[in-house]
């Protein structure tokens, strides 16, 4: 009975057989990669590939699709680089500055990948024990336990539902703020530019007897 | 040929109206069809209604012939516009690819470590159909836009289906001319399931002749092609020339290649095709009940006492199904006899071929022969033949046949009550074979997997399984028959056949490729079959989650973890169905009762539901003003390289970012809140069992 998450990472190493290396081989491959959060849906692989050849090779990416996920939300990127330590220098940079893919405003995040991001990921070779798996009905001795355990978990996943929601609305918020703002201030540039453009800031320039340079 | 279009366009027909809903082309099937044959779009992703289509295109193009038999000699003159376009030549590299229309072409493409190239004879898979169609690659292209990849097959038609009053060849293959849609189709490459061997057996020398053991070991040959301007079998030299050589004939690469699918192929098949057999068999006993109460239904009360008088040992076994269906009688009366008048040949033939490939293997040419005889209404000289048979045939047949031939003496009135006891006592026999000897049976199909390879050498056996594969081919005929019924939902029994058949469908589909996770799931969810579960163990991967539902419930096609968000406690997984049925009754008993998987995640789940789109990605600026002044649909726009880059602390985008990395931040804040909180609950109620959790505060900005 231990507290939920298990960050079923790096753990025991025993018996060595083809499954194990293969885990460790996995294992080896969660070091050197990054998970890129905040993405635009619309990346490509070989948009990534340009964004982090930057910071180092690149040796795979895996776009993650969540199903559940709109075709407009934001995606998440595996990226596998060549070592661990370029992926460490690329979290960190990515974390310091504001990285942009594909000259989005919003910026992209990254985190140190861990074993759990990876959907298709092998099974832990030492885990000899059976999952066990078993229904617990109405009337059996412990029905009551369980189903406020499970009522329990469902609030969890609402609360989760429920902030994913609200996060959602608040970056839609943001989203919009910018987006005024942004049209405010190339209606600003126009009309510098329309006032370059007409002579007028000339005429300006000689009303206040203040020198243009220009052009 | 009229005959052969009439059936092929009621197939055509009842496919439609089964698959698509489209009564009105099967209300009558015998005249051509009320709307016109579907034109080859570009991106038919699984192939519908191409052999409809198919149909439909032979049947118009039997009264264009009919149109120009004025002008004899007019059609087949006709230069064929290319309907399958000069072949490229063959082994050319990808990389020598031509663009035109938004299409990559190119000459060869691997799918599932098999290497497709043009020419290429391959089995293109159509869900409708239990046996996948048979075409050559004439064209592979890559859409530019869609990603997609399509080939333009040239089809070939099986015997049958050319012929379907001769005598069955199942290797023998008709290559399509002509000039009318239909020759050719474009189809999704994905619908394209295996490379299998053909060979052209033509005796012009540019054909590259196979060798015996070639042909032996190939899956077809063909030496004609059906023109289907003139309706008529042609030898392919004659098409040579509109077609082009490279099309037809065999090179020596091909060859090689065929020698080395032979490997693979045959072990696949040798493999799977027991088991599909052994499939289609059960499936056969499933249908020929309801087809035989249906006769039975059908026959006046007269015949049954003399039945029952004639056979005293079978009467028993009759009588149950008569009581059975004696019930059903009024129901079914209406309905079925004017769909029995449409199916009687075919159902004929079912039971027909059904006959001959039980008994034993001399007798079985025999009876073949009279019964392609018997289709020119002829009973009686069946009989006498099976009297010949009779002398040779072991003792339960002898029985079997004399019975059979006795009633059918009886009955020897008119002709048309004359078939329908023929149908009778072919129903009977199979009946008594039945109740007979179901080990019999058995045995028969297991050997008929051997003497498939020593078709070759004796000529019996190759009739036998000419009968067996009429069998095979005559089943697709009842299983359409079948599902018509349906639509009249006559009996339950008939819907779990056909439950069966969807199922048995899907899992040959998945003999042949394991359909992509996201495909499942793009089209698992529409269809309701998409279960997300929340709650779900972290350490657990896709396969533990798979073997863990497949243990609990039935029907789990597929299921995955999706990737976890870092810092939530749980993970959440997400199963696939392979029914919508089966989906809701795993979610109902997940909600009334309570799954625990390792004693610790009780799951939760939900149905997933097609997301709404939204608009857009927030964060997402696209200005319309900046787009016109940029004149950003311009070939430069769409040749740009979108950077990716960090920027620079003096610009508006940098405000804007840091204006982004706050959110984020709060976000971020607020979800470790959560978790750490939820985790807590968590901890508190599996220590003390009781849970002493405060409402949520969700502490938004």
């Amino acid at each position: 009975m231990a507290p939920s998450a298990e960050p079923s990472s790096s753990e025991k190493k025993p018996p060595s057989s083809n499954a194990f290396s293969e885990y460790q081989k996995f294992e080896e491959k969660v070091k050197r990669s990054l998970l890129l959060e905040d993405v635009t849906p619309q990346v490509t692989v070989p948009m990534i590939q340009t964004a982090l050849g930057q910071f180092g090779t690149v040796i795979s990416i895996d776009i993650l699709n969540n199903p559940l996920d709109s075709k407009f939300a934001a995606k998440r990127v595996m990226v596998e680089m060549k070592n661990p330590r370029e992926a460490a220098h690329a979290v960190k940079e990515i974390q310091e500055r504001p990285f942009m893919i594909k000259g989005v405003p919003r910026p992209v995040r990254a985190i140190a990948a861990v074993t759990t991001m990876f959907p298709d990921r092998p099974q832990k070779p030492n885990n000899n024990t059976k999952r066990t798996c078993e229904w617990v009905k109405p009337g059996d001795p412990g029905w009551d336990k369980c189903n406020e355990f499970k009522q329990l978990a469902k609030r969890h996943a609402q609360e989760a539902a429920y902030l994913m929601e609200a996060i959602r609305k608040e970056e839609e918020k943001l989203a919009q703020e910018q987006e005024e703002k942004l049209k405010e201030n190339i209606k600003k540039l126009d009309e510098i530019h329309n006032c370059i453009k007409e002579k007028i800031i000339h005429r300006l320039s000689r009303y206040y007897g203040l020198k243009f340079e220009g052009e | 040929m009229r005959p052969a279009i009439a059936k092929d366009l009621r197939m055509a027909g009842e496919s439609m109206k089964v698959n698509e809903g489209e009564a009105a082309a099967a209300a009558s099937p015998q005249s051509p069809p009320s709307s016109p044959a579907p034109t080859p779009s570009t991106s038919s992703p699984s192939t519908p209604a191409q052999e409809a289509r198919k149909g439909f295109d032979m049947a118009e193009e039997n009264m264009n012939t009919n149109d120009e038999a004025l002008a004899p000699a007019a059609a087949p003159a006709q230069s064929l516009a290319s309907p399958s376009l000069p072949p490229e030549p063959e082994g050319m590299a990808i990389d020598n690819a031509n663009e035109e229309e938004g299409r990559i072409y190119s000459s060869s493409f691997s799918s599932d470590g098999e290497e497709f190239h043009l020419n290429d004879i391959v089995r293109i898979y159509d869900r409708r159909f239990t046996v996948p169609h048979i075409g050559r690659i004439v064209k592979m292209w890559e859409g530019q836009s869609s990603g997609t990849k399509e080939a333009l097959i040239c089809w070939f038609l099986r015997h049958k289906e050319v012929k379907p009053n001769e005598d069955d060849n199942p290797k023998e293959l008709f290559l399509v001319a002509g000039k009318e849609q239909g020759v050719t189709n474009e189809i999704d490459m994905d619908s394209i399931v295996g490379k299998c061997k053909a060979v052209c057996t033509s005796k012009d020398p540019r054909n590259s002749e196979p060798s015996i053991s070639d042909i032996e070991n190939a899956d077809f040959f063909f030496s004609h092609a059906y023109d289907v301007d003139i309706q008529q079998t042609v030898p392919v030299e004659d098409v040579v020339d509109k077609i082009g050589p490279d099309v037809i004939f065999n090179t020596q690469e091909w060859l090689i290649a065929v020698r080395k699918i032979k490997g693979q192929a045959h072990t696949k098949k040798s493999a799977s095709s027991p088991l599909l057999d052994s499939k289609k068999r059960s499936r056969d006993e499933e249908i020929h009940p309801s087809i035989q109460k249906k006769k039975i239904i059908k026959k006046e009360d007269v015949k049954k006492v003399q039945m029952s008088t004639e056979e005293a040992p079978k009467q028993k076994k009759i009588k149950v199904v008569d009581g059975k269906t004696l019930i059903q009688k009024e129901k079914v009366k209406l309905n079925s006899v004017s769909k029995k008048e449409e199916f009687e040949p075919s159902k004929r033939q079912t039971l027909k071929s059904e006959v001959p490939s039980k008994l034993s293997k001399p007798q079985t040419i025999d009876i073949k022969g009279s019964a392609s005889v018997d289709k020119d209404s002829a009973p009686r000289k069946v009989v006498l033949e099976k009297v010949d048979t009779t002398e040779q045939a072991k003792p339960t047949n002898k029985r079997l046949v004399k019975q059979v031939e006795d009633e059918s003496r009886t009955q020897d009135v008119p002709e048309g009550v004359g078939k329908q006891k023929m149908e009778h006592k072919v129903d009977v026999s199979l009946r008594v074979e039945k109740s007979q000897t179901e080990k019999y049976r058995e045995m028969d199909y297991d050997l008929s997997v051997p003497k498939l390879e020593k078709s070759g050498s004796k000529g019996s056996t190759a009739e036998r399984i000419d009968s067996i594969e009429a069998d095979r081919n005559e089943e697709s005929i009842s299983k359409i028959l079948n599902q018509t019924r349906l639509s009249s939902s006559i009996d339950t029994e008939k819907k779990l056949i056909s439950a069966a058949e969807t199922t048995k469908l899907f899992e040959k589909r998945k003999i042949f490729k394991e359909l992509p996770w996201e495909e499942n799931l793009q089209r698992g969810i529409p269809a309701g079959k998409v279960v997300h579960l929340q709650n779900v163990d972290p350490s657990m991967t896709s396969a533990d989650i798979q073997e863990t539902f497949k243990s609990v419930f039935q029907g789990v096609s597929d299921a995955r973890v999706l990737p976890k968000e870092s810092i939530c406690p749980t993970a959440q997984a997400i199963v696939i169905f392979d029914t919508k049925l089966s989906a809701d009754n795993a979610l109902s008993a997940m909600e009334r009762d309570c799954l625990l998987l390792e004693r610790r995640w009780p799951i939760i789940a939900s149905k997933v539901k097609e997301s709404a789109d939204e608009s857009k990605f927030p964060g997402h600026l696209a200005l319309e003003k900046l787009k016109l002044g940029r004149n950003l649909v311009t070939e430069d726009y769409k040749k740009a390289v979108a950077t990716s880059h960090c920027s620079q602390p003096n610009t508006i985008e940098f405000e804007m970012a840091m204006e982004w990395r706050q959110l984020q931040e709060i976000i971020q804040t607020c979800r470790i809140e959560l978790f750490k909180k939820q985790r807590k609950e968590l901890y508190d109620f599996r220590n003390h069992g009781n849970d002493k959790a405060q409402k949520p505060k969700q502490d938004r900005v």
